[in-house]
């Protein structure tokens, strides 16, 4: 497994979920993985699962809407490996914004925002200049189907627009330096955390006050998909390898939707 | 190299640019591969190619417009071996003209048509079965960023948007099934096709002005997309419109894409 070897690849949100599966699997590609997150607990738990499997990969506690946090994680990522091939974007708050709109507290909106949009902004920021001395790469963002759906969430489907057009734009900006950038757009995928927040009281109540009664007795998303079942972790990290490989060198400034063929909210 | 491995794949218009080169990629990866084109030229030279470098695969002439001749590639195929996992929608003709729609004649339309279209229409009736029967299976259709945005082919473009609606449709029907459907829409690729369109001369314009990437596809750059939605890694993916052409269109296409 060789589909990355010798790429060094900052995974953001790597502590958990989609993004330590990214990391998992870029790994055994073969990449130099940094782990980039701010629970140092869960960051050494996704280092150690990649060095038992015969990976290499460190982490570096990073809180993505800091500045200096973010300017250090590049720095330091050069001095232990030399250079950087790959950013992927896997970090994000969600689960939020299930309340009526009137009702959300200006905080979370700013939340959401620091985190999902403007953290993309500030790790793109410090790793381009990098990954021009390097002679190119390639950004991979894990955005979301609330950006391209008519979204009962709409202030986290802002946020994730925001990844999606901010992403585009870089592309266009940034192919002169061989450097690319693509989205994947995934719908629920089965992670601890999701698991978590649907089994929440507010969860339930909030979200749910948006469902008709058929809806409530599955989930809104799954009837709203082609295929049988939730998505996992490792359905967005094959995505993340095709994207942040060679093998994707004529692909830039596309979103690619690993959601199971959503229905009825995406026209692409 | 075994992401395909134990696969049967058949690759319509593998006789040539980019259908060869799924047809040698995918046979790298591990997959049996039907070399099905309308030129037996083309065809016996891509199934020459590819065990040269040790895999397994035969050639079927099949015209896509001729429903027997579709029939008989799928028969053929199961009775070989035993059932069909992929299929690769890609033959394909290009009038290589940029003539306005008042000027184009009425055999132009329906030759694109019957070819891009109905060609794919028939390999998909008459492969569903076996990959419902194989309780699954993967069809990648080879359509183009033509039809995604606005540009100067008309019928072609015509041809393309509805090869991406067929597969939309099919996605949905089958999803259940787990049989996912999705498209390629490459941009400009360096094949036959291409440079013949180039060589004479009618484009408006050089179709690379609009591109992120300095350069034409090649294609193995299609082939890597088809790689990854042919193999279970994409178990999650139907429906989607797979853009590989550079980061061309960029603006147009949104409009299709962010609805
Ligand atoms: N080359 C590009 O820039 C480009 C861009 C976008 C999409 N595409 C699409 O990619 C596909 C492959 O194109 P290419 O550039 O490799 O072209 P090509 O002309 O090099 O190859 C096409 C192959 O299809 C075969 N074919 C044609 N009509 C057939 C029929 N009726 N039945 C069976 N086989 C038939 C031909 O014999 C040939 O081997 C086409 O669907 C094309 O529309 C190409």
């Amino acid at each position: 497994m060789d589909r990355l070897t010798g790429k060094t690849s900052i995974v953001t949100g790597a502590g958990e979920g989609i993004g330590r599966a990214i990391a998992r699997m870029f790994a055994h590609e073969g990449a130099q993985v940094v782990i980039a997150n701010r629970n140092e607990a869960k960051g050494k738990e996704t280092v150690e699962l990649i060095k038992d499997a015969g990976g290499q990969a460190t982490f570096i506690r990073t809180d993505v809407t800091d500045t200096e946090d973010v300017k250090r994680l590049v720095e330091e990522t050069v001095a232990i490996y030399g250079k950087l091939d790959v950013l992927c974007n896997s970090h994000g708050v969600y689960g939020l914004d299930t309340r009526e709109i009137s009702d959300l507290p200006e905080g979370d909106w700013d939340l959401m925002m620091d985190t999902n949009a403007k953290g993309v902004f500030l790790t793109t920021k410090y790793a381009v200049p990098a990954m021009r001395t390097a002679g190119g790469g390639s950004i991979v963002n894990i955005s979301s189907i609330a950006a391209l759906a008519k979204s009962a969430q709409p202030a986290y489907a802002a946020s994730k627009g925001a990844v999606n057009a901010f992403t585009k734009g870089v592309a266009t900006q940034v192919a002169e330096f061989n450097i690319r950038a693509n989205v994947i757009s995934p719908s629920t995928i089965e992670t601890d955390r999701r698991t978590e927040l649907a089994q929440s009281a507010q969860y339930k109540n909030d979200f749910l006050a948006h469902t008709s009664e058929d809806e409530a007795a599955g989930s809104v998303e799954i009837i709203n998909r082609v295929l049988p079942g939730f998505g996992e972790p490792d359905d967005i990290a094959y995505a993340a390898v095709y994207l942040a490989s060679d093998e994707s060198a004529y692909v830039t400034a596309t979103v690619l939707p690993v959601d199971g063929g959503t229905t009825r909210t995406r026209t692409d | 190299m075994n992401r395909l491995q134990g696969k049967v794949s058949i690759i319509t218009g593998a006789g040539s640019g980019i259908g060869r080169g799924i047809a040698e990629k995918f046979a790298e990866e591990g997959s049996i591969v039907v070399v099905a084109d309308a030129s037996p030229a083309g065809g016996e030279e891509t199934v020459e190619l590819i065990r040269a470098a040790g895999g397994t695969a035969n050639f079927q002439q099949v015209d896509v417009t001729k429903a027997e001749d579709v029939e008989r590639l799928a028969q053929d195929t199961i009775e070989r071996y035993g059932e069909i996992s992929v299929l690769v929608n890609n033959a394909g003709i290009s009038s290589g003209d940029t003539l306005r729609i008042h000027e184009v004649t009425e055999e132009a339309w329906d030759r694109i048509m019957n070819v891009n279209l109905k060609g794919v229409f028939f390999c998909c009736k008459y492969v569903l079965p076996a990959m419902l029967e194989r309780g699954g299976g993967s069809i990648v259709n080879i359509a183009s960023a033509a039809a995604m945005g606005m540009g100067p082919r008309a019928a072609y473009a015509a041809s393309k948007g509805g090869v991406a609606s067929l597969t939309r449709s099919i996605a949905f029907q089958y999803g259940e099934y787990n049989i996912r459907a999705n498209a390629i829409c490459p941009g400009p690729v360096d094949t036959p096709m291409s440079r013949a369109a180039r060589a004479n001369g009618t484009y408006k314009q050089a179709p690379i002005v609009d591109l992120c990437v300095d350069r034409r596809g090649e294609p193995e750059d299609i082939a890597y997309a088809a790689l990854y939605l042919a193999s279970d890694e994409s178990k999650y993916v139907t429906s989607d419109m797979m853009l590989v052409d550079g980061g061309a269109m960029r603006l147009r296409a949104e409009q299709f894409r962010n609805n």
